[in-house]
């Protein structure tokens, strides 16, 4: 079996025994961790523009005002509000990740106006009909996944480590679409410029590639442009980031019920 | 070919090398895709709605228990899915493990998998899981029965691209994965289209390996009946070897694979090809019979033989090649390989059957010469002589019998029915079949088609209305009762609105606006719902299970859907139902229809080919008329007794009509040359009949045999085309016994063929008696009234005997005299070619005056009043100038009579 990870594996292998590369070797939740200390941020507001690619190519684009406040122990809470299209202008999705995997949702639908509380909800769905998992779009939590340095690759003409991330708890295993990812992190700035996720046999489901890296303030990068490519579906969706804004002190009630239905 | 044996069997021998390396490149296609109509618009609308929503190319795994709500079963069910997603070339597993279970309960909604990732085991927990599955309208009837007794998993699955054997690899997968999964307490098996396909494939595989040594054997016996030679079996069965080993090697070739029709072309060779050889072989020994040595014997049967076998197997290739002119890509296949193996057929027996019977000693049995068939005796002679004094006796009840049969057969035809049931072409103890009924028992029928309702405009499916009408034609199809399960976008909005208002079953309906519709179709959307809804919302789609395996019962409900969505629909929504199922179905009954009317177009080509063979159109007629009647009765017998026409049993015309027509051709070319010989029909019906009865009573059994050797297929279909086909073909021997020599009797016959070879001279075309017709007429009187020939000094006419007929002289020359009574002959002219005599004797019986002979070999045409009777039937037109011209003559001859003294311009009175 020669999949390209496994090229990339044999090639760093090689690379590293010759001392091509002269770092001390870290290991991967080492990257994984100075990665969080280096593009942690207390919170923050993207307005997004998501561009949903079908098969034949066919798109369609939807806008959303994304905010997230980072709270202990990896735990943010979420808010995705929709702008467009007009139908569905409004809806929106407010997440509070919990410790314990069973993350409080509540669902907004202006049609229905009482907001619903999602119970239980499943990582593994797709965000609103895009190629996005719930679990793709949170941070990474380091605690219930095991990361090993793969070695290293040239993504975009940029060095990046490669590390492979797998659920280290069996919860996490059976709460995880993947059975594992690859993560290609940039070694100047620590930032993810990729994703491979591999499904539950195994098998590559989809790819997340980031570019126009912008420094957003101090050792912080953003992407202005993601894209993921569903490659067994043949879908695609592209996320453009119009605006975006960090730390500028939201409130914890700025993530309640009650602000939901405004 | 009896002259140059080494060089047309090294030749045969060449080519028979080189098609049979070809024939590993044969190809068998099992998809079913040749059944469809080729250019057909309805395809174009298939192929979109699969870009839209995916393959319904549909296998269901049905998992069976006493409740299937237990540890055990899910587990199955988890493994079964997870490993169907890993087979290769599935791109969608619906079961009760991949669904979601979307629920809501006061302001809480759950929107979870319906099983988690670990399987519950809790007896509660299993009682919820149940309760959320039966309570689901997307679930139930669908993906598990009501009674909680059996559990689907719905696996979509297409050919990866270039892959050829997609329907065995893929049947033999889940297979493993099934026995993997099945034990005490869980039946679990498979049903869809690739088992069926891969199941179609198995067993025309094993079709032929039973089949054909069958017809071989057949072959052999009946070949051994008819000839009762050693080499009139082992020469048909060679050529019928060596011509199925061109065939497969011609169609592998030119890449026509091999199918459920063309894969009856090798049994077809050996029941068909063969009956040139018979009637080849039988006329050489009919030769050896009457004296003639070997190779005199074979070069007058290759000249006898030449024209009738060309004749047939050009009507038989044409009836064949017919399905050319179809629509449906099985059946053009069919017609291209049939007609060329037809063609492969014509062209080895012409290439080995004259070497073989040059090299090959004479037959024992016809080393002595025989005048045996010159006295009726022996089987066959004895009852066609009885046959055709049966056949004068009782002429018109004949025709009555047979008329009023033809009838009562149309009769059958009011109710003959239209209905391709590919299901039911297998056999009822077959696994297909007994799967097949108990999955619509258990739960939703095996067979699916989808219903497209596309509003030409993004969020088109997001107006209230449509989903409205949607959710109305869901009820209708449900109303009907022919229809299984439904699901559609509409039961996805109406499950929501209800779990998005706590469960309420008040809320299970379409909502307001097409806000709301939209804010919950967010919510919804994934691959779950792409199957029912397009990318745009444009359009949605209705997925129709069912169990309806009749193209009649399956045309019936697309009907009804037409009627209902005229009546419900606004015209801007475009709503049809489509499906490979949908086009097999079209296609299925319009080729039932399409191989009739290939058959009749067939037909009016053979009629005319043999009103050019025989100059007459209403010979040509006359030659169908024993053909046809046959065929009316079969489908008539079908209509009555019940036996649908579908794909297999239209073709029993245009198969039956190729073959059994050549018959009627043999029959009548004999007919014409004993006419040209006896000048007597009645005389000329018995002898073709001798002649000929044995050959076609040996051929049509054999063919019928032959046929009947299909009853061994695997195929339903097959089975009945061999026993109606082998109806036929015995009825078809009736009808050429009884039928045709009554019909043949009433009018005379000329083949094209002695036309072209009679000569004539100059003046024979300007004699006074053939004043003012043309040269095909002047042969046509010659051939009708019959050539006499008459070696030089054999008298023609004794003076004083009673003559009725009249002599022109062909070719050569007589003399007329007067002899006298010591014995010298006083002459009184010599006459050339043109010359007549004996004009008066046709209209008036005459004591001769002169006596007439042969001054040198001579060809002398006799006309009598039968003659002119059969010019007279064969072209009045024709006949009127005939007898303008005798009349001017027999004016002239009074003329004479009253002016004696003139010298007659024509010849003296004799």
């Amino acid at each position: 079996m020669t999949s390209p990870g496994a090229v990339v594996a044999l090639l760093s292998i090689v690379l590293l025994a010759a001392g091509a590369i002269p770092a001390a070797a870290q290991s991967g939740l080492e990257i994984m961790k100075r990665q969080r200390e280096l593009q942690h941020v207390r919170d923050e507001e993207e307005r997004q523009v998501l561009r949903l690619v079908s098969k034949s190519g066919a798109t369609k684009e939807r806008r959303v005002t994304r905010w997230v406040l980072s709270g202990p122990n990896d735990l943010d809470k979420i808010l995705v509000r929709f702008q467009a299209p007009r139908d569905v202008e409004n809806t929106a999705l407010l997440t509070w990740e919990a410790a314990d995997g069973n993350d409080d949702q509540w669902l907004y639908l202006p049609s229905v106006k009482k907001p619903k509380r999602i119970a239980a909800s499943s990582k593994k769905n797709r965000f609103m009909g895009t190629d996005f998992a719930y679990e793709d779009l949170r941070s990474e939590p380091l605690a219930v996944h095991t990361y090993t340095l793969l070695g290293a690759d040239v993504v975009d003409g940029a060095d990046c480590f490669v590390v492979d991330a797998k659920p280290a708890t069996e919860r996490q295993a059976a709460d995880s679409g993947y059975s594992h990812r690859k993560i290609w992190i940039r070694k100047d700035h620590y930032v993810t410029v990729k994703r491979e996720f591999y499904d539950r046999q195994d098998r590559l489901e989809k790819v997340e590639t980031s570019r126009k890296l912008v420094n957003v303030a101090g050792t912080i990068w953003r992407s202005d442009e993601l894209e993921m490519h569903d490659v067994q579906n043949g879908t695609r969706t592209l996320v453009t980031i119009e605006s975006r804004a960090i730390n500028r002190g939201l409130r914890d009630d700025f993530f309640s019920e009650a602000e939901l239905i405004r | 070919m009896a002259d140059h044996p080494v060089a047309a069997v090294v030749l045969t021998l060449l080519l028979t090398l080189a098609l049979g390396a070809q024939l590993p490149r044969l190809r068998i296609d099992e998809s079913a895709e040749g059944l469809m109509v080729e250019r057909d618009p309805a395809r174009a609308f298939y192929e979109q709605a699969r870009q839209r929503f995916g393959s319904d190319n549909l296998t269901v795994v049905l998992v069976k228990a006493d409740d299937v709500f237990t540890p055990a079963a899910l587990t199955a069910v988890r493994r079964l899915s997870d490993g169907l997603e890993r087979v290769a070339g599935v791109s969608r597993v619906e079961s009760l493990t991949t669904t979601r279970n979307i629920k809501g309960e006061g302001d809480a909604l759950t929107t979870d998998p319906l099983v988690g990732a670990v399987i519950p085991t809790a007896p509660a927990e299993l009682a919820r899981l149940r309760a959320d599955a039966l309570g689901s309208r997307v679930l139930v009837g669908n993906l598990v029965a009501a009674d909680g007794r059996a559990t689907a998993l719905v696996v979509y699955a297409d050919a990866r691209p270039g892959e050829t054997a997609f329907n065995r690899r893929f049947t033999t997968d889940v297979d493993a994965l099934v026995a993997r999964e099945t034990r005490p307490g869980l039946t679990i098996y498979q049903v869809g289209a690739p088992m069926t396909k891969a199941t179609y494939a198995q067993y025309l595989k094993a079709d032929q390996r039973t089949i054909i040594p069958l017809s071989t054997v057949v072959l052999i016996v009946t070949l051994f009946l008819a000839v009762r030679t050693l080499q009139g079996v082992v020469i048909p069965v060679v050529t019928a070897v060596v011509s199925i080993v061109w065939s497969l090697g011609l169609m592998a070739v030119t890449g026509i694979p091999l199918t459920i029709l063309t894969a009856i072309i090798p049994s077809l060779m050996l029941a068909i090809g063969f009956t040139e050889d018979v009637h080849m072989i039988s006329e050489y020994h009919h030769r050896l019979e009457h004296g003639d040595d070997k190779l005199t014997a074979l070069r007058t049967m290759l000249g006898e033989s030449a024209m009738p076998i060309l004749v047939t197997t050009a009507t038989t290739v044409l009836g064949f090649g017919s399905l050319i002119t179809t629509d449906i890509t099985m059946l053009i296949q069919f017609g291209y390989a049939s007609a060329m193996a037809l063609t492969a057929n014509y062209v080895v027996t012409m290439l080995l059957l004259p070497p073989m019977l040059r090299w090959w000693a004479v037959p024992r049995r016809l080393r002595r010469v025989a005048l045996v068939d010159e006295s009726p005796h022996g089987g066959i002679p004895r009852l066609m002589q009885r046959l055709g004094e049966f056949n004068l006796r009782w002429r018109v009840p004949i025709l009555v019998a047979w008329g009023a049969l033809t009838l009562a057969s149309l009769a059958g035809w009011l109710t003959l029915r239209v209905n391709t049931d590919l299901i039911s072409f297998f056999p009822e103890r077959s696994a297909i079949r007994q799967r097949v009924a108990d999955l619509s028992r258990s739960l939703a029928g095996g067979l699916a088609f989808y219903v497209v309702v596309d509003t030409g405009h993004d969020d088109g499916i997001k107006n209230p209305a449509v989903l409205r009408r949607i959710a109305g034609l869901q009820d209708h199809l449900a109303a009907t009762g022919r229809v299984d399960k439904t699901v559609s976008v509409a039961d996805y909005v109406r499950k929501m609105h209800r779990e998005m208002h706590g469960g309420d079953p008040a809320f299970e309906t379409i909502p307001e606006t097409s806000d709301q519709v939209a804010q919950y179709l967010l919510m919804l959307e994934g691959r779950e719902l792409e199957k029912f809804v397009d990318f745009k919302a444009a359009a949605a789609n209705i997925v129709v299970r069912h169990h309806l395996t009749g193209s009649g019962d399956l045309s019936a409900l697309l009907r009804d859907i037409e009627r209902h969505v005229a009546r419900d629909f606004p015209p801007t929504v475009i709503v049809r139902a489509t499906g490979e199922e949908v086009l097999f179905n079209n296609a299925s009954d319009y080729m039932a229809v399409n191989e009739l009317t290939s058959f009749s177009s067939t037909f009016v080509i053979i009629g005319v080919i043999h009103a050019l063979l025989f100059m007459s159109l209403k010979a040509g007629i006359l030659s169908l008329i024993p053909n046809v009647v046959p065929i009316l009765m079969l489908y008539g017998f079908m209509g009555l007794v019940g036996i649908p026409l579908n794909t297999s049993t239209a073709m029993i015309a245009t198969v039956a009509i190729g073959i059994a027509v050549d018959d009627t051709v043999h029959h009548m070319v004999t007919y014409s040359r004993q006419l040209n010989e006896l000048h007597d029909q009645r005389r000329a019906m018995f002898e073709t009949l001798r002649i000929e009865g044995r050959p076609i009573i040996y051929v049509s059994i054999a063919l019928a045999a032959g046929f009947l050797t299909l009853v061994a297929s695997n195929f339903v279909a097959t089975v009945y085309f061999g026993v109606l086909a082998a109806f036929v073909m015995l009825v078809a021997m009736l009808a050429e016994l009884t039928l045709t020599p009554i019909l043949m009797v009433s009018i005379p016959l000329l083949t094209v063929w002695d036309m072209v070879r009679l000569r004539m001279s100059g003046d024979v075309r300007r004699a006074p008696l053939f004043a003012g017709l043309s040269r095909w007429e002047a042969r046509k009187v010659v051939l009708l009234g019959g050539l006499h020939e008459y070696e030089a000094g054999a008298p023609v006419i004794v003076k004083g005997e009673i003559g009725t007929e009249m002599y022109m002289v062909v070719t050569g020359r007589i003399r007329v005299f007067d002899p006298l009574p010591d014995g010298r002959e006083r002459t009184l002219t010599a006459l050339g070619p043109g010359g007549v005599i004996g004009e008066i004797g046709v209209l008036t019986q005459q004591v001769r005056s002169a006596s007439v002979v042969a001054e040198a070999r001579s060809e002398l045409l006799r006309l009598d009043l039968a003659a002119l009777e059969r010019v007279r039937k064969w072209s009045p037109y024709t006949s009127a100038k005939l007898f303008r011209n005798i009349a001017r003559m027999l004016g002239e001859r009074l003329r004479e009579a009253t002016q004696p003294g003139v010298e007659s311009a024509l010849s003296p009175r004799v």
